[in-house]
């Protein structure tokens, strides 16, 4: 595997500074503002929805492995999805083509169904997994939302090609659908089938967002202050560009690294 | 407790692993000798010469970078991006100037330095516990054994740029610990398959609606199994053997129903396709109507309608697109690094933590 050079270990270090000391100083009581992600709100009305017209819900956490950072932020989205359902005594199915994932989900879901007092709402022939081909799991998926009248999707994870097949039969059954992907490339699919879609790095805020722990809120603010210090650096590539290619090739030497 | 104990524990060790196998460099630095190789003295020993800067060139799309081949002779001419430590080069600067000498590790793509070799040769022994590490273009490099070294006749040609020194060990261990994840993995199908069956079983004991559907699971699961035993079974010689049943099992189950079963429901797409495509040119909002008219533009682009709209789709799709996909990927890294950190330190709240530890 390739190793860190200096300016690489220098970004990392300093990256993971600034996310542990706003991580530190939210702990420390200090007020935290972020703004809304509209599709992370509605996912309680989702929820609501379902339980009103008494119809389970479908989780989806996307077609990638359990150590993928997409994944693990959609099963901290399945953790609310799951609380949020036991809350309101709605039932929860969760699909995978993972099957690694099958104990883990079940544990989360289980836990949160216990935490809520609803432990005799879950079931574990709730969490599915039909096939392990994405493909043939979007038409399982579609067999479920017609044979159990699902009202409320959930899509969360990284997603491939089928990210419309999974979707578009959710909009004809009328379903609502709540998406959240860092596939960048399903995004427009999603915007286009899905009633609210949350884009790339706002999946990896999700559970931050939804649980409002100081601790999660702190690391996205670090996150942010990471994107700054991102920004000064295109300012000043910009500008090393924009004055030639003998200043563009230093600023390159400075921020790249040289061949190690 | 102390289950979530354990999963602390195990979770801070592992990523303190792949950190440190990241951050570390592979061999220790102040006892690494680096440079290129020049001969082989003895079985396990290597002689390698310094080389000092001399120069040094921008690269521009003027420039000519010109190889000398390994063992001397007529320099070839290389893209830039394609030339690594140790090999000899003749650049042609846009202004004319003519630079030669070896490519040294602190070049990159837009600027090379040269040097070349100096008096200064040092013999090292390679042990058991010393790495040799062979710099490759593009910036990394790559762990090689004594035997796929380069050994030149001559030092007038391209050479191999070595980092060689006792290992830090941590990077040996890495295959182990990924394949670590492949018997997780393993144990994880089992899981699934169990997962299957509660369900199916469950339908068939029950007399769910459609539950003979999952009696054809069983039947199903029966035959993957047999089809999954003959594959590759298709060498000549393997056709008379006893079990030459199981490939053409393999044959229908997998050529013949799965893969056109697979192509029926990808064609499915094409109609929802349509449908969403429908839906989103719905001028609904100011966004939905910037998003009808620059999709109008890219679509008429590709029909090479009139130049301007072509120009403009090419500059949509290149320029404004690869802009916003930037962004998005930039602000991914830096989400990737914080739910790790969350990870890794167990601050993770919600679904796997319900409180702090």
């Amino acid at each position: 595997m390739d190793h860190a050079n200096t300016q690489i270990l220098i970004a990392t270090f300093a990256v993971i500074a600034i996310i542990l000391y706003k991580i530190f100083s939210a702990r420390a009581g200090k007020n935290i503002y972020i703004r809304r992600i509209a599709g992370l709100n509605e996912i309680d009305e989702a929820v609501g929805r379902a339980t009103e017209m008494g119809q389970p819900m479908l989780f989806h956490p996307g077609m990638l492995d359990f150590t993928q950072i997409g994944t693990l932020a959609a099963l901290g989205v399945l953790g609310h999805v799951a609380k949020m359902g036991a809350k309101m005594g709605n039932r929860l199915i969760f699909v995978t083509q993972i099957p690694a994932l099958v104990p883990v989900a079940e544990d989360i879901i289980r836990q949160a169904y216990v935490s809520e007092g609803r432990p005799e709402l879950f079931n574990s022939e709730d969490v599915r997994f039909p096939a392990a081909a994405s493909d043939q799991l979007a038409l399982a998926s579609i067999d479920i939302m017609h044979r159990e009248k699902t009202a409320s999707h959930f899509f969360f994870g990284g997603y491939d090609y089928t990210s419309l097949l999974l979707t578009e039969p959710g909009q004809h059954t009328g379903a609502i659908q709540i998406a959240g992907t860092d596939a960048y490339f399903q995004v427009p699919f999603f915007i286009a089938s899905c009633d609210y879609t949350v884009i790339c790095e706002e999946l990896y805020a999700a559970s931050a967002y939804l649980t409002r722990e100081p601790t999660m809120l702190g690391s996205l603010i670090g996150q942010d202050y990471g994107k700054i210090v991102v920004l000064i650096i295109i300012i000043l590539g910009t500008l090393a560009i924009t004055i030639g290619p003998d200043t563009l090739s230093y600023f390159d030497l400075f921020i790249g690294g040289p061949y190690k | 407790m102390w289950k979530k104990q354990l999963i602390v524990i195990v979770t801070f060790l592992s990523g303190l692993y792949f950190f440190l196998e990241f951050a570390v460099p592979p061999t220790i630095p102040w006892k690494t000798t680096s440079g290129v190789v020049v001969s082989k003295p003895g079985d396990k020993q290597l002689q390698i010469n310094r080389v000092r800067k001399t120069a040094s060139a921008t690269i521009t799309e003027q420039t000519i970078v010109k190889r000398v081949p390994s063992g001397g002779g007529t320099p070839e001419p290389v893209p830039s991006d394609a030339v690594k430590p140790g090999d000899r080069v003749v650049i042609t600067t846009e202004t004319g100037r003519e630079i030669s000498g070896i490519v040294m590790p602190r070049s990159s793509p837009r600027r090379i330095f040269v040097g070349t070799l100096t008096p200064n040769s040092e013999q090292v022994s390679i042990d058991a516990n010393m790495l040799i590490r062979r710099l490759r273009s593009g910036g990394s490099a790559e762990e090689v054994k004594l035997d796929a070294l380069e050994i030149p006749q001559n030092t007038s040609g391209s050479l191999d740029w070595i980092n060689v020194g006792p290992t830090t060990y941590l990077s040996s261990y890495l295959t182990k610990v990924t394949d670590f994840f492949i018997v997780l993995g393993a144990m994880a199908w089992g899981m699934g398959l169990l997962s299957l069956w509660l369900v199916h079983s469950s339908n068939i004991r029950k007399r769910r609606p459609e539950w003979y559907t999952s009696v054809f699971f069983f039947i199903a699961v029966g035959f993957g199994i047999i089809a999954g035993l003959g594959f590759g079974r298709t060498s000549p010689g393997v056709k008379y053997t006893w079990d030459w049943w199981t490939y053409q099992i393999n044959d229908v189950v997998f050529w013949q129903m799965i893969r056109p079963m697979g192509s029926t429901i990808f064609s499915l797409l094409t109609f929802y396709l349509a449908s969403a495509a429908y839906r989103s040119f719905k001028a609904k909002s100011r966004e939905a109507i910037l998003m009808m008219l620059s999709a109008l533009i890219v679509m008429l682009g590709q029909i090479s309608l009139h130049m301007w709209i072509t120009s403009a789709s090419t500059w949509l799709l290149y320029i404004v697109n690869t802009a916003a996909i930037r962004g998005m990927m930039f602000g991914m890294m830096l989400g990737g690094i914080a739910v790790g950190l969350r990870m890794w330190l167990s601050l993770e709240r919600g679904a796997f933590f319900d409180r702090e530890l």
